[in-house]
């Protein structure tokens, strides 16, 4: 759905709000072992406890029933090894799922944190029982709330979160790695147990792939202005005279708006924008020299405005692109008359201005996407090489457009 | 377990971990002193969120000229200023 990875560019892209509040209730359970804290602790990096993952499914795992408009469901667990003797320890184990809620209305889409419904822990506390091979002392009981601890526990785990959750933004179901992936050391594997290379391997494939993801989707947004001096004037109108919002800072950075003349207009955070002295910033390529594609520069009557671009993965699921990198540009609509014929007009101009940017670009881009970020908007991207025969004539628009990728199909009616 | 085998193994599970450690350099940054400002927006003025203490390990979401869209450990999101990260030892 278009929406969702709108939204998730959107999250990552700016980072700047306190977005969506994550707070679903979770209870964590717990088990006592016969084993050493070390041994433990050991079991659990090797059955890849600390890392996280992908859900396939939500149905089976958390106790909301209603699920058809949840996507792309994670898990994290929590961990906690508490000690009451040299070989007597509980493991608490608290599971984080957080999902994309695709609602019909874009602004109240966004991450939601689902409450577990204790399979994902009891099922790791049974993988860590199998793995030590040993009997757990009681059957897993409800933990007491990290937030309270009895006074008898030791203290909590440093290297686990507990499982509360506090407010963040999407961005927090990105798949990550656990809160302490520190490997074993060669010491430590030639302790008590024999190294189970396998399951070693595994954990370190799932590792590196998680960290491949996270370096896949890291964002380098080049729609932003740094302040060059200290004490910069941010002023509320593109007037020397108007109201002072505040004083930026040297190296502070802004997400460009739009420029006029020598003023450059600046989201703030938020809905909140300012202005600042085109002469005060240091502005991207792109923005140095000519300003920002615009309404005016694409024509006086276009419905469109460009916002914003970046350099990130491809958000959709096309295959000539994913996991690509691309230039993402977004526009909006700048009259409420904008047709299908006016978004394919206005995608033209933009593939064209794009590609010259995309053939010098470093690292190398595999294509441009533009968002069209509004209700009834969608994406449309095409490849570096469609682009390039494109532009060197070898292809007619109507055969560009057949080699183009549009989400959803029915926001860009083609017409023969 | 046939020597070649274990030695297979063995060169996976090293290669497999330098990859990993690779990886971790690129997306990860270390807090160099207590009290690094989490803000909730890349400009100085910008609310704090939080403060970071010494070493704190954060991920790296968003990387810009000067400052870091990172996620910590506990999952809080914010930006740090580059000067006040370092790179994993």
């Amino acid at each position: 759905m278009h929406t969702n990875c709108v939204r998730r560019l959107a999250v990552i892209a700016l980072l700047l709000s306190m977005g969506v509040p994550l707070g679903a209730a979770q209870t964590p359970l717990q088990r006592t072992f016969p084993n050493s804290k070390a041994a433990l602790e050991k079991a659990l990096r090797n059955l890849g406890a600390y890392s996280g993952g992908r859900l396939p499914i939500l149905d089976g795992f958390v106790a909301e029933s209603s699920l058809e408009r949840y996507q792309r469901p994670f898990y994290q667990y929590s961990l906690q090894v508490t000690c009451a003797g040299a070989d007597s320890c509980t493991v608490r184990v608290g599971a984080r799922i957080t999902a994309w809620y695709a609602d019909p209305s874009p602004s109240q889409s966004g991450y939601r944190v689902l409450a577990s419904n204790g399979r994902l822990e009891a099922d790791l506390l049974d993988r860590l029982q199998d793995t030590l091979g040993t009997k757990a002392s009681a059957a897993e009981l409800p933990a007491v709330p990290a937030s309270k601890p009895p006074a008898a526990a030791a203290a909590p785990e440093a290297s686990a979160p507990p499982p509360y959750i506090k407010p963040g933004p999407p961005v927090a179901a990105l798949p990550r790695f656990g809160a302490a992936p520190s490997l074993p050391s060669r010491a430590e594997s030639s302790e008590a147990e024999p190294p189970k290379d396998d399951l070693r391997i595994e954990q370190l494939s799932k590792e590196a792939k998680n960290l491949e993801q996270i370096l896949r989707n890291q964002a380098h947004p080049e729609n932003l202005a740094v302040v060059k001096n200290p004490n910069v004037p941010v002023v509320e109108q593109p007037d020397d005279n108007g109201k002072v919002l505040f004083l930026a800072g040297a190296e502070d950075e802004f997400q460009i708006v739009d420029t006029a003349g020598p003023w450059v207009h600046v989201q703030v955070s938020g809905l909140s924008r300012g202005w600042i002295r085109r002469s005060e910033l240091q502005l991207p390529a792109a923005y140095e020299g000519a300003a920002p594609v615009t309404a005016a520069e694409l024509g006086p009557s276009t419905p469109f405005r460009q916002t914003r671009q970046e350099t990130a993965a491809f958000p959709g699921n096309w295959e000539a692109l994913k996991g690509k990198q691309v230039k993402v540009i977004w526009v909006q609509p700048a009259s409420s008359s904008a047709s299908d014929a006016d978004k394919f007009s206005y995608a033209k101009g933009v593939f064209r201005k794009a590609f010259p940017e995309l053939l010098h670009s470093s690292p190398p881009l595999a294509g441009v996407v533009i968002v069209f970020d509004s209700e009834d908007g969608g994406m449309a991207a095409a490849t570096l090489a469609t682009l390039q025969q494109w532009n060197a004539h070898h292809m007619t628009d109507n055969i560009f457009w057949k080699q183009c990728w549009f989400d959803p199909a029915e926001a860009f009616k083609l017409k023969d | 377990m046939p020597v070649s085998t274990a030695t297979g193994a063995v060169s996976a599970e090293q290669e497999l971990e330098q990859r990993v450690s690779s990886l971790r350099h690129q997306v990860e940054r270390r807090v160099k002193a207590d009290g690094a400002q989490l803000k909730s927006a890349p400009f100085q003025s910008a609310t704090t969120v939080e403060k970071l203490p010494a070493n704190a390990e954060v991920l790296l979401l968003i990387v810009t000229p000067y400052w870091y869209g990172i996620e910590t450990d506990d999952g809080h999101h914010g930006w740090v200023h580059h000067s006040q990260l370092e790179p994993l030892p």
